[in-house]
């Protein structure tokens, strides 16, 4: 039967997460059509992110006002933040796409259109930061857990991480 | 000093080093400016370089890029790198990746790291600095 390790697959998708994200910032290298369907793709990766995710962010939403930890407070807003600047990005990409020809089947006026151009360009530099931010807040986990899959380096080998912070 | 303070530091002083060098090398190639995540009023009052750009033209909507990219032209290449020439045309419909704006990917990837080591260094320092406060503060006593 086949072991569902939610670490493993955690880790992995935020490394394609983080590359295509990085790569679809320069659309040109891409070529546009693959930037709109790759950018479709990572909107729908982003769930699967949340989604494996949904425990501490079901437990912290209900916390947040009560006993929590600061770190994890600090977390939460910025992840929201975070969910918010990328929402606006696949939004606002899909609004413009020309593979989707969303703007003509909305009837979109070419100042709403140029807008929401606008609003693509500049998003996307916003959530770049924060999603640097969020690497940065995750750092300990992030180094753990690639020494263990990236250089298989053993678990004794490690320092202890606490819940908190792995999640 | 223990084994693993020198590995410390020996870590920070090649992300220094690695961040400043290929951090300075983006700019001078004009592939890394300020962020126009900075470049709010100029954003919402529609007059940056992005608002000029005809519909269906795919350039200049990217931070970062060597001046006359948008027109088609290739970035300067660094002495020896060969010669210029036009960058392939119609490379938006497709036909692999365009490899000339490799350095525009890895400006991104730039931003990342150099947010990632500040925070990290900065939260280390802040801790550096607690804990010796602490130590003083307890042989004061």
């Amino acid at each position: 039967m086949l072991k569902f390790n939610k670490n493993k697959i955690k880790f992995y998708l935020d490394v394609v997460l983080i590359t295509a994200y990085v790569v679809l910032m320069e659309p040109q290298f891409t070529g546009e059509s693959w930037h709109e369907w790759v950018g479709l793709a990572i909107g729908g990766a982003v769930l699967i992110h949340l989604a494996l995710n949904w425990k501490w962010i079901a437990t912290v939403t209900r916390r947040f006002f009560g006993h929590v930890a600061r770190q994890a407070r600090i977390n939460y807003l910025l992840n929201l933040l975070l969910l918010v600047s990328f929402t606006l990005t696949v939004v606002s990409g899909i609004l413009i796409s020309k593979n989707l020809s969303t703007a003509q089947a909305l009837n979109m006026s070419m100042d709403a259109s140029r807008n929401w151009r606008e609003i693509h360009v500049w998003i996307p530099d916003v959530t770049l930061l924060i999603v640097g931010i969020h690497l940065a807040l995750h750092w300990k986990w992030i180094v753990y857990t690639s020494k263990r899959r990236l250089f298989k380096m053993s678990r004794r080998t490690q320092p202890g991480l606490s819940k908190e912070t792995a999640s | 000093m223990k084994r693993r303070q020198w590995k410390s530091i020996v870590v920070f002083v090649v992300v220094v080093v690695g961040l400043s060098a290929s951090g300075y090398w983006l700019h001078q190639n004009n592939w890394l400016q300020v962020p126009r995540v900075f470049d709010v009023p100029s954003v919402l009052a529609g007059n940056d370089d992005s608002a000029a750009v005809p519909e269906g033209d795919f350039g200049g909507e990217m931070r970062g890029r060597p001046a006359g990219f948008e027109d088609g032209e290739r970035p300067t290449p660094p002495s020896g790198a060969g010669e210029q020439g036009i960058r392939p045309g119609g490379h938006e419909e497709g036909g692999g990746l365009n490899w000339d704006v490799l350095p525009g990917v890895l400006a991104s990837l730039w931003i990342v790291g150099f947010v990632i080591a500040v925070w990290v260094y900065s939260l280390k320092g802040f801790g550096f600095i607690g804990k010796r406060l602490q130590r003083v503060t307890v042989v004061e006593k």
